[in-house]
């Protein structure tokens, strides 16, 4: 089982498939996995400050568009 | 009995989890409220007409290319292969009488046997994309933007860099005409939608696509022939986007090389406000029309509340920004 387990660990570092044949890599292939640690509650912040930002590019753009600022 | 305890411990409705579920959609539609409040003819039939006219083709485009991103993939080309389905349409339908007809030799060719002429073409492309990554294992980032860029060299070759008008009426009639109240636009969007619910939920091809974006190594030791699957993927997006072509070179009464451009980034990025996962695997032609929809309304509330287009550009992007951040945070709730 443990030699099962680090054939497949060199499996995917090495990205390769038995036989030789190369593995398909994606740009989008184990995105997430590849990121550093991120904790729930960080990623939290993050999206409240993006949605934060969109109320204001929103309100900006209606107050300059009307010609308030 | 136990059934009835099993029911009372069920997990009460999650308010804060559903706030950050759908956080973008009741945003959007917080501000299509505030839109409609404060300006007049947002709340009317010929909006919503002008804004199931405009979701149709994007939500068409969206549909092609969320096979590619549900196998981990995604599909750069698919911007410019709407163009040259739109410019190959032109061609083809141009009225006989026009004077400045690109081709004056060519017979009148009906709608349909042009719209199947162009599915074909674009099909072809899509083969050409889903051999090259399935095949040739060339990432399918790299893959399709090369076939943009080539797709693109294409369609400014045949079309001399001209943009072509003068299509015969029945053209025409197809993004224009109506059933009823029901433009003929939304029932192509529908006939398409419900082709690839069925597609994704009941058949063979949709469970491989899933399982493909899920593990694509334990996909093919299960059996799944990923190859076979994948160039399937890349030929119905191809043809989904010659129909997207051929509809929007309708509804614009024109084509030229600019048409389409950036549709790919607004699909890819309806996908991902309506849950397609960039982990693969993951997404509802449901979510997808969501995304669609939350894409175009933004677009119009903010041409409603007269704001400058760079501002909507920058929303666009922090609405990305949030979806993508959304979908990670499911990943690292599961995790």
């Amino acid at each position: 089982m443990k030699e099962e387990l680090d054939d497949r660990t060199v499996l995917d570092e090495e990205g390769t498939q038995p036989h030789g044949q190369t593995q398909p890599v994606s740009a989008l292939d184990g995105i997430y996995e590849r990121l550093p640690d991120i904790s729930v509650k960080s990623l939290d912040r993050f999206i409240l400050l993006c949605v934060i930002a969109l109320v204001a590019v929103v309100v900006i753009g209606v107050l300059r568009a009307n010609h308030i600022i | 009995m136990q059934k009835s305890a099993e029911s009372n411990h069920a997990a009460p409705f999650d308010v804060k989890k559903f706030m950050s579920n759908n956080a973008i959609i009741i945003l959007i539609v917080l501000l299509a409220i505030l839109t409609g409040c404060t300006t007049k003819n947002f709340f009317t039939t010929t909006n919503f007409k002008n804004l199931v006219v405009n979701v149709a083709p994007r939500f068409i485009i969206a549909c092609g290319v969320s096979g590619c991103l549900i196998t981990k993939g995604t599909d750069l080309s698919a911007g410019r292969a709407v163009g040259l389905a739109a410019c190959l349409s032109a061609m083809m339908l141009q009225s006989v009488d026009y004077a400045a007809r690109m081709f004056p030799w060519m017979p009148d060719i009906p709608w349909p046997v042009a719209l199947v002429i162009v599915m074909i073409i674009m099909g072809a492309f899509g083969a050409v994309n889903g051999i090259v990554i399935s095949v040739l294992k060339v990432p399918p980032f790299i893959a399709t933007l090369g076939m943009q860029t080539i797709i693109y060299g294409l369609c400014s070759l045949i079309t001399n860099n001209q943009p072509m008008g003068g299509y015969k009426k029945s053209y025409l009639t197809v993004a224009s005409g109506s059933v009823g109240p029901i433009p003929y636009l939304m029932i192509f969007a529908v006939i398409v939608g419900l082709y690839f619910l069925f597609l994704y939920n009941k058949t063979r091809h949709g469970k491989y696509m899933y399982a493909i974006g899920g593990n694509e190594n334990a996909a093919q030791v299960a059996g799944v022939n990923v190859r076979a699957s994948l160039v399937r993927i890349y030929i119905l997006a191809g043809c989904m986007y010659a129909l997207a072509g051929f509809l929007v070179g309708a509804k614009a009464g024109g084509a030229s090389t600019a048409t389409g451009q950036g549709y790919e980034l607004e699909a890819i990025a309806a996908c991902t406000i309506g849950g397609v996962s960039a982990n693969g695997g993951v997404g509802r032609v449901g979510g997808i029309l969501v995304g669609v929809l939350v894409f175009e309304i933004l677009k119009i509330c903010l041409q409603f509340l007269r704001v400058d287009p760079a501002y909507t550009y920058i929303a666009q992007g922090l609405v990305i920004v949030i979806a993508v951040a959304l979908d990670l945070r499911k990943y690292l709730q599961k995790k």
